[in-house]
């Protein structure tokens, strides 16, 4: 009997010790619903990124933590709520807040992040489930409600969200349970996960978005509390004299005032509770409350930002590595000048640095600085304002697009760094058509199209540009190649605030259009071809081929579909000539060998993801 | 009637050969002198001979050769767009100098002109116009001509226009004191006493005792206007690309300082020398210029 007890009791132990041992990397485990949510659901869809990987096949030597990592920036942040403009410098931003997913190497939008899973129901409907165990950086828990109140405020007009218009299809979102959401689409939605990997899905604390409301909420109510009290005390007044000309004039004159006294106490309580939530706060605006590795420390406005580690970041501890991020924080200075970064990041000031292309030669054989020369999903194109008299004629479209070289253009304005554009995606992104070929250089061609056109003797066309160095060079360099097949390119340099009103307007002829960040097609489509859509393009171009089929693609869910019909879109707009596409961008950056953790092969598969699950660390955990 | 000998006697001593070669004499005795005018001499033939003196058409851009350092067909480098330096430092010249000319030439010409109707006349002309001296004076030069010059619009002629509104002051408050000196003078009371008109003792017999000051105020005021058109185009005010230009130059090379130096260095080096060297001439014709120093005026 007693040896059966000992059977049953070492069996349940070896059950238990084997159940600990099979516990794969990645299953659900926790204790408390604040721990953190460890299961990362893979599906066909969603497989397993061949970057989710911390051993030594990522990197050889193991991380460390300490020391603040120093960067710079052109300009100061901006406004640090990323749903409002202007944002200056989005890769900080992006630091700071965690997103519902992440796009991966091809561009698509399907790493799952804060967003656990998710699913249709139909066509309109897509059930969410959401990751437990997230803390913003002032302690609020992220959850569905937090969600809910977040979609819900850039929805709100009052708000002033520009990325409003972005989840227009957006029906409503309703919370099934504290981490379940289920999202309703007034329409079939394809980039609906490219959305929710851009800003709107930019994680921002409830709390703090709550006492933003507070914040401009105090100043509009007590606006309009003094608006009331003026319209009470005419209301008063009108009743003293109403005493002459009956009762019920003055009935009429007190109840007036009644209702204004009334609406004056409502919004006093208002208010107080309004000031009360919002007594010492700062708004978001001037301080980032997301979930993110690293959080606001200090900021100086025009001078640095300076961010420390968020010690509850959810991501580490998920996959086992809870001393994640390395670095104790970030340090970003604003250094305006180029030549000026260059040197900071030789002197060891800075440890990263984006390069302009004419310094590469400084640094590629620099024995302390990694360099990285990696193509980036920009496509830089000049565009046509098709209302202008000369570029209704397409033969004018394609003269000018014959009358740039392409080649000598990237070899001056890129240094040679860049890839010759056929059309608007670039090469690595699966709408892009492979069977278009960049627009071969022919001035000869192009003066007999102009001569065609009836511009025998050429012609004055009004250009608009940026008013920095490179936009202005990038702009004497087209005007150069234009002059010589007898086009006088008069350029307007001009700050950006007067360059967005100028488009709006569509004040040119011809402008440049850099489109960044060109991920899911049907954003970066619509803002650039849809006449229909809200951005500064939107009447320049009417081509009602490409925007049918634009908007066909915004609901196709197959992902082969939606490829073919993109790849079609380009064809449209390639053979009606309807922009000038020159290159598409490549990047260079340059970092302090003393920074580990960088491997190559992983971030070009992983794209935007790899650098969010794969921090840098400082040798030995030391900045020298 | 007045005695002619009497009148002689008064007789403002006018130029002669005599005392221009003192004057020159006296200038070229400072060694510093001439070696500003050299340096000038040598600014306005580049500026003029250009075409002749520039191994390249300064706006031919090579977009294969882009910030390239010296070289034995480059001397100077290539700039951001392929474009010899070399020929655009000596184009940049005849902006500047033109500007700096036709600025102080104005300026010249509209001070010295309100600066003695403002002199003699005095009373209300002498009020208006020296207050519209002072509401001027109060801008900070560069931001007073940063100013205009934007609100007129990029271009040489707006930039010159924009620098002469502000030069003119300098001139007429220093014409109007030299008046304010002379007009009590016998030799004035003379003129107006044989019945010279207002305008011909103005400028037969007041002015010709201004143009001392004037020629030194002259000579520094190139130095301003050169240093004014340079600072402009530098923040991208004035003449616009592709015309070359010293200070967008300055402005542009400065992106590329660790890159192409001698994209900075050289119209930098040119702008100090252009302004240096006006400065010195303007201090060594003071110099030469004073009676203390030549002597007093002779009698007759």
């Amino acid at each position: 009997m007693e040896s059966k007890k000992v059977h049953v009791a070492s069996s349940l132990l070896a059950c238990a010790f084997l159940w600990l041992l099979a516990l794969p990397s990645g299953s659900t485990v926790w204790a408390k619903d604040t721990d953190v949510d460890t299961e990362w659901v893979w599906t066909e869809e969603r497989s397993k990124p061949m970057w989710w990987k911390w051993d030594k096949s990522y990197y050889a030597t193991k991380p460390v933590r300490g020391g603040y990592y120093q960067s710079c920036a052109t300009r100061y942040i901006g406004l640090m709520n990323p749903n409002h403009w202007p944002v200056n410098d989005w890769a900080t931003l992006a630091a700071i807040h965690d997103r519902l997913l992440y796009p991966d190497g091809t561009h698509r939008a399907r790493v799952p992040w804060v967003a656990k899973s998710w699913k249709y129901e139909d066509d309109l409907t897509l059930v969410m489930t959401l990751r437990k165990g997230v803390t913003f950086h002032d302690g609020a828990r992220f959850d569905a409600h937090a969600l809910k109140y977040q979609v819900e405020w850039i929805k709100d007009k009052d708000n002033g969200a520009w990325s409003r218009h972005w989840i227009q299809p957006l029906e409503s979102i309703e919370v099934v349970d504290d981490y379940t959401v289920r999202w309703h689409f007034k329409e079939v939605w394809a980039s609906f996960f490219d959305m929710f990997a851009n800003v709107p899905g930019w994680l921002i604390s409830p709390k703090a978005l709550k006492i933003d409301v507070a914040i401009s909420d105090s100043k509009r109510l007590d606006r309009k509390i003094k608006l009331e009290q003026r319209r009470l005390a005419s209301a008063e007044k009108e009743a003293a004299e109403a005493a002459s000309q009956g009762e019920a004039v003055v009935k009429k004159a007190l109840a007036k005032a009644k209702k204004s006294k009334d609406k004056i106490a409502q919004m006093e309580k208002a208010l107080n509770e309004a000031k009360a939530l919002a007594e010492g706060a700062t708004p978001l605006d001037a301080k980032a409350v997301g979930s993110g590795p690293f959080m606001v420390e200090e900021a100086r406005e025009g001078n640095y930002i300076q961010l420390k580690r968020h010690p509850n970041w959810w991501f580490g501890k998920s996959i086992g590595h809870p001393d994640m991020p390395y670095f104790d924080g970030i340090r970003v200075t604003v250094i305006p000048e180029n030549s000026v970064k260059l040197a900071n990041l030789k002197a060891g000031k800075i440890d990263t640095l984006v390069i302009e292309k004419s310094q590469y030669p400084q640094v590629k054989d620099d024995p302390n600085l990694n360099v990285w020369i990696t193509p980036l999903n920009f496509t830089v194109l000049l565009a046509f304002n098709h209302q202008s008299k000369p570029f209704k004629d397409i033969r004018m479209r394609q003269a000018i697009a014959h009358a740039i070289d392409r080649k000598a253009l990237i070899a001056a304005q890129e240094q040679g760094f860049g890839r010759v554009a056929s059309c608007y995606f670039p090469d690595d992104h699966y709408a892009h058509n492979p069977n278009l070929k960049p627009v071969t250089y022919d001035p000869e061609l192009s003066k007999k199209l102009m001569a065609q056109a009836g511009y025998p003797n050429g012609l004055k066309l009004k250009g608009l540009i940026y008013h920095d160095p490179s936009s202005v060079r990038f702009g004497e360099i087209i005007k150069a190649m234009l002059r010589r097949v007898n086009i006088d390119y008069q350029l307007e340099a001009t700050d950006p605030v007067s360059y967005s009103d100028k488009a709006r307007n569509l004040e040119y002829d011809l402008t440049t259009i850099v489109a960044i960040y060109i991920k899911d097609p049907d954003s970066s489509l619509t803002n650039t071809y849809d006449p229909a859509a809200d951005s500064e393009e939107r009447r320049r171009t009417n081509n009602p081929t490409a925007t049918e089929l634009i908007r066909a693609g915004r609901k196709e869910l197959n992902f082969e579909k939606r490829t073919k019909i993109y790849q079609e879109v380009e064809k449209v707009l390639y053979e009606n000539y309807e922009d000038v596409w020159l290159y598409y961008y490549t990047l260079i950056t340059a970092t302090r060998k003393q920074v580990l953790g960088y491997n190559r092969e992983m971030s070009i598969a992983g794209g935007e993801n790899y650098n969010a699950t794969h921090p840098g660390w400082f040798k030995d955990g030391r900045r020298e | 009637m007045t005695d002619p000998a009497i009148a002689q006697e008064f007789e403002p001593r006018r130029k002669s050969t005599v005392g221009f070669k003192a004057v020159m004499r006296t200038l070229f005795r400072q060694k510093l002198s001439i070696i500003a005018l050299i340096i000038i001499v040598f600014l306005f033939g580049l500026a003029v001979f250009a075409p002749l003196v520039a191994p390249y058409p300064p706006e031919e851009p090579d977009f294969y050769n882009v910030l390239k350092g010296p070289s034995a067909k480059h001397w100077l480098g290539t700039d951001d767009l392929g474009r010899d330096l070399l020929s655009r430092v000596i184009y940049g010249a005849r902006v500047s100098m033109t500007v700096g000319m036709a600025c102080t030439i104005f300026s010249l010409m509209l001070g010295t002109f309100l600066g003695l109707l403002a002199g003699f006349r005095g009373g209300l002309t002498d009020q208006v116009i020296m207050r519209l001296v002072d509401m001027i004076m109060i801008f900070p030069g560069l931001i007073f001509v940063l100013v205009l010059a934007a609100a007129l619009g990029p271009g040489m002629i707006n930039i010159i226009i924009a620098i002469t509104l502000f030069g003119w002051v300098g001139v007429a408050r220093l014409v109007r004191g030299q008046v304010l000196a002379v007009r009590e003078a016998p030799y004035v009371e003379a003129a107006k006493a044989v019945g010279a008109s207002h305008w011909r003792t103005m400028f037969k017999h007041v002015f010709p005792n201004c143009t001392a000051p004037l020629i030194v105020a002259a000579a520094l005021g190139l130095g301003g206007a050169v240093g004014m058109e340079t600072g402009a185009a530098f923040l991208g005010i004035g003449v616009q690309p592709p015309t070359p230009s010293w200070g967008r130059e300055l402005r542009t090379g400065f992106t590329y300082l660790t890159t192409t130096p001698l994209f900075s260095i050289a119209p930098g080096a040119l702008i100090t020398l252009a302004i240096l060297s006006f400065v010195l001439l303007g201090d060594g014709l003071r110099d030469a210029l004073d009676p203390r120093l030549r002597g007093i005026m002779k009698k007759r």
